[in-house]
C-alpha cells in the first residue's frame, strides 16, 4: 500500500537515494504531533542539558519555562532542579523559601526608591556595578503609629497583602512567611 | 578493506534494504551486539526505524568514518546536519536509541534542547505541537512562576 510500481523498480537501483524522495510525503503528516509522545527517558536527557547548560541567570528562565510547557516536562525538571541548598543555584521562586547553599555565598543587592517606600531585592549576576541582577524579592514599607511594617513580594508591582505573590512581612524584626515566623 | 570486508544487510520498517560495510554498521551498538552474538544471518531488521531515518543515519556513519576528514570538515557537517525538520529531528532521536548510536542521540537531544531555549511556555507549546494539560490551578502557579522568572 505504501509502494508504488514505480517506487519498486527505482529502490533497486540506488537504495538511499530514492527512498529519501519515496516517503517525503507520507510520515510527514504521521508524526506531526510526535513530540508530545516522545518517551520520558528520551525527553529526560533534553531537559538534563537545558537545566545542566542553563545554569545561570538570566539563561535559567528557559527551565522555568520547561517546567511550564505540560504535566511530563514539570515532572522531569522539578526532579531534575535541585534545591539552592545542594545545587547553589536560584532556579523557582519558591527558591528564595529555602535555605542557601553552605559553602559558597549568593551575593545579592538592594535597590531602593525612597519615593514609592519599595526595595527591590536582585540576585548579582557580574561583578560589575552596572549589573541589571536578577530580581528575587520586593518589599514595602508601611509606616504605622506604633511600628513600622514591611510586606514582601515576588512580584515588583504587586505587593498588596491580598495579592497572590504577597509572601510575607516583617515587623519588629520577626520575619513571618507563609504564617510561619522566624527572627530576621 | 580488501577481501575482509564484510557487508551487513539492514532492513527498515517499510521493507528498505540498506548494504553496508560491517565496521560502519556497528557504530550502532545495538547492531554490534548482535553481529558479536553471532545472532546476525542474511538481514538484520530495524523494526523502529524508516528508510528515510536510515538514510539520514548511514549519510552520519559513512562521513564520519571517512579517513582523512578534518574536524572542521566534521563540525561543519554536524552543523548541517541536525538543521532539519522538527519530525526528522523526532525520528532520529528514536533511530539513534534504537540504534543505540551514543553520539547522534547526544547531538539530537543538543539541537532539541538548543530549540527550546530561551522560549516561553506557551511559544514551547507551540513549537512542539504539546497540549497543555494543567488544572487552572496549576496554571495560575506556573504563570507566577513564570512571570518572576521572566521579570
Amino acid at each position: 500500500m505504501k509502494w508504488g510500481y514505480g517506487s519498486k523498480s527505482r529502490c533497486r537501483q540506488s537504495s538511499v537515494v530514492a527512498v529519501a524522495e519515496e516517503t517525503e510525503g507520507i510520515d510527514e503528516g504521521l508524526v506531526e504531533s510526535c513530540w508530545a509522545n516522545l518517551p520520558l527517558e528520551l525527553l529526560r536527557e533534553v531537559l538534563m542539558r537545558i537545566e545542566d547548560t542553563e545554569s545561570k541567570w538570566p539563561l535559567r528562565k528557559s527551565v522555568v519555562a520547561c517546567s511550564g510547557v505540560c504535566r511530563s516536562w514539570r515532572d522531569i525538571m522539578k526532579e531534575l532542579v535541585k534545591t539552592p541548598e545542594v545545587s547553589g543555584k536560584l532556579t523557582f521562586p519558591i527558591s528564595v523559601k529555602q535555605p542557601g547553599p553552605r559553602d559558597t555565598l549568593l551575593q545579592c543587592f538592594i535597590k531602593r526608591n525612597q519615593t514609592t517606600q519599595t526595595y527591590h531585592l536582585y540576585l548579582s549576576l557580574t561583578q560589575a556595578l552596572a549589573d541589571d541582577g536578577k530580581f528575587l524579592l520586593a518589599a514595602r514599607k508601611y509606616r504605622k503609629a506604633t511600628c513600622t511594617d514591611y510586606t514582601i513580594s515576588l512580584d515588583a508591582n504587586e505587593m498588596s497583602k491580598g495579592g497572590g505573590t504577597c509572601i510575607g512581612k516583617l515587623r519588629y524584626g520577626l520575619l513571618i512567611i507563609d504564617g510561619v515566623s522566624s527572627k530576621a | 578493506m580488501s577481501s575482509s570486508t564484510k557487508f551487513l544487510t539492514l532492513k527498515t520498517c517499510d521493507d528498505k534494504k540498506f548494504v553496508l560495510d560491517e565496521a560502519i554498521a556497528v557504530r550502532s551498538q545495538t547492531i554490534k551486539n548482535m553481529v558479536e552474538d553471532d545472532c546476525v544471518s542474511n538481514v538484520i531488521p530495524l523494526p523502529n526505524v524508516n528508510s528515510k531515518t536510515m538514510t539520514k543515519v548511514i549519510e552520519y556513519w559513512k562521513k564520519h568514518s571517512e579517513e582523512g576528514v578534518s574536524k572542521d570538515v566534521l563540525m561543519d557537517f554536524d552543523k548541517a546536519f541536525v538543521k532539519v525538520h522538527h519530525s526528522i529531528l523526532h525520528a532520529l532521536i528514536l533511530a539513534a536509541n534504537f540504534l543505540n548510536d551514543k553520539e547522534i542521540l547526544d547531538m539530537m537531544c543538543q539541537e532539541v534542547a538548543d530549540r527550546i531555549k530561551g522560549k516561553t511556555p506557551e511559544e514551547i507549546r507551540k513549537e512542539f505541537d504539546i497540549k497543555n494539560d494543567f488544572t487552572p490551578e496549576e496554571e495560575e502557579e506556573i504563570r507566577k512562576e513564570n512571570a518572576w522568572a521572566f521579570e
